[in-house]
């Protein structure tokens, strides 16, 4: 079967414009959350899909259509936004700082679980955008490719395969992953997620 | 009290399941398990609720110039690149030998013009020599005593 976006892709590079401009069209949005749900600021996050767009845009006449596009698009997002984390940490991030920053290992608790859920009385029912506040601290306080591999499946809706090939590892990884991420999820929304 | 081995397993392979990513064997005997293992399917009601509450965290909308900026992006990189890529890559291409024999080329008409003005400048400076020299004194040498001016000379002292 012929993917639709390596075709619009091949046509950009024979110099149709438009064929770009489709592909962008159809594909920012979804390139815009990716990246604003893994750095969790929205103009960063625009500014970062410009760049993805940009490098599309520059690696045009080096394409070769060997996967599907989408999953070199968001290669290039995943790579683009574990540079830009690697980038912050080196820069701004004083190393005095950093281990204020840590909270104390408490009893039973983990290193980085900024949100202590045991100490919200649950009865204290949780406005939406409360809970949604709630759901990007604990998804941030992820190591980032727990995070990586939970956006493009909860997210994206990517397969393990797909996710597996966006990130260069095995399939058993990007599980082992997902199964660590959903459980610390679980742990850290434990009082506001109701059993099925 | 630790869990039995089998509900371990059982329970790394839950997201996996929920996820529709095992085959049917598998998907059978994780069913099968659930059905009497009462803490598994609390833990797999409990991932089903997490995942759900993860669809809570809405799609933000791009904003209405994001098009408009890239372009506006496109087309200061083109204008800060004096030379075509295209052009760039031409060039890196010519073969080894073509560009050996172009500098060889490039370098013979350099020392030629060089050489020439340091020949020329010489030469310049060999024709002031000469001139100045013809004015020096022991240039002027004594008159042969048959020609006039000698007779002259010859007279001038007898007289004296």
């Amino acid at each position: 079967m012929i993917d639709a976006d390596v075709d619009l892709m091949l046509k950009f590079q024979a110099g149709d414009v438009s064929a770009f401009e489709q592909l962008m069209h159809k594909h920012q949005k979804s390139v815009i959350n990716t990246i604003y749900r893994f750095i969790g600021n929205r103009a960063e996050a625009e500014e970062l899909a410009q760049e993805v767009f940009l490098k599309v845009y520059n690696s045009a006449q080096k394409y070769k259509p060997k996967a599907k596009f989408s999953t070199w698009l968001y290669k290039i997002v995943t790579n683009l936004c574990l540079n830009e984390l690697r980038r912050r940490r080196l820069e701004t991030v004083p190393l005095d700082d950093l281990a204020e920053e840590i909270p104390p290992l408490s009893k039973g608790g983990k290193r980085g679980d900024f949100i202590d859920a045991g100490q919200i009385p649950p009865d204290i029912a949780l406005e939406k955008n409360e809970l949604v506040a709630l759901i990007k601290k604990a998804v941030e306080s992820l190591p980032e490719k727990q995070r990586m591999a939970l956006i493009l499946r909860e997210y994206d809706g990517l397969s393990y395969k797909e996710i597996a090939e966006v990130m260069g590892c095995s399939v058993a990884s990007v599980q082992s992953r997902l199964q660590r991420a959903k459980a610390t999820l679980k742990e850290k929304l434990a009082f506001y997620v109701k059993e099925d | 009290m630790t869990e039995p081995m089998k509900c371990q397993k059982i329970k790394r392979k839950l997201c996996a399941y929920l996820d529709n990513e095992l085959n049917e064997s598998q998907k059978a005997k994780i069913q099968q398990h659930l059905c009497h293992c009462s803490d598994c399917a609390r833990e797999e009601r409990l991932l089903t609720g997490t995942s759900n509450a993860l669809k809570i965290w809405r799609d933000i909308d791009v904003e209405s110039n994001f098009s408009a900026t890239f372009w506006r992006k496109v087309a200061a990189q083109e204008a800060s690149q004096p030379l075509h890529p295209s052009f760039l890559t031409r060039l890196i291409q010519i073969p080894f030998t073509v560009a050996i024999a172009t500098v060889l080329l490039f370098g013979l008409l350099l020392g030629g013009i060089v050489g020439s003005y340091l020949l020329l400048q010489n030469d310049e400076a060999q024709v002031k020599q000469e001139y100045i020299a013809s004015f020096a004194l022991d240039s002027f040498k004594a008159l042969p005593p048959d020609s006039i001016g000698g007779v002259y000379f010859t007279l001038a002292k007898r007289r004296k």
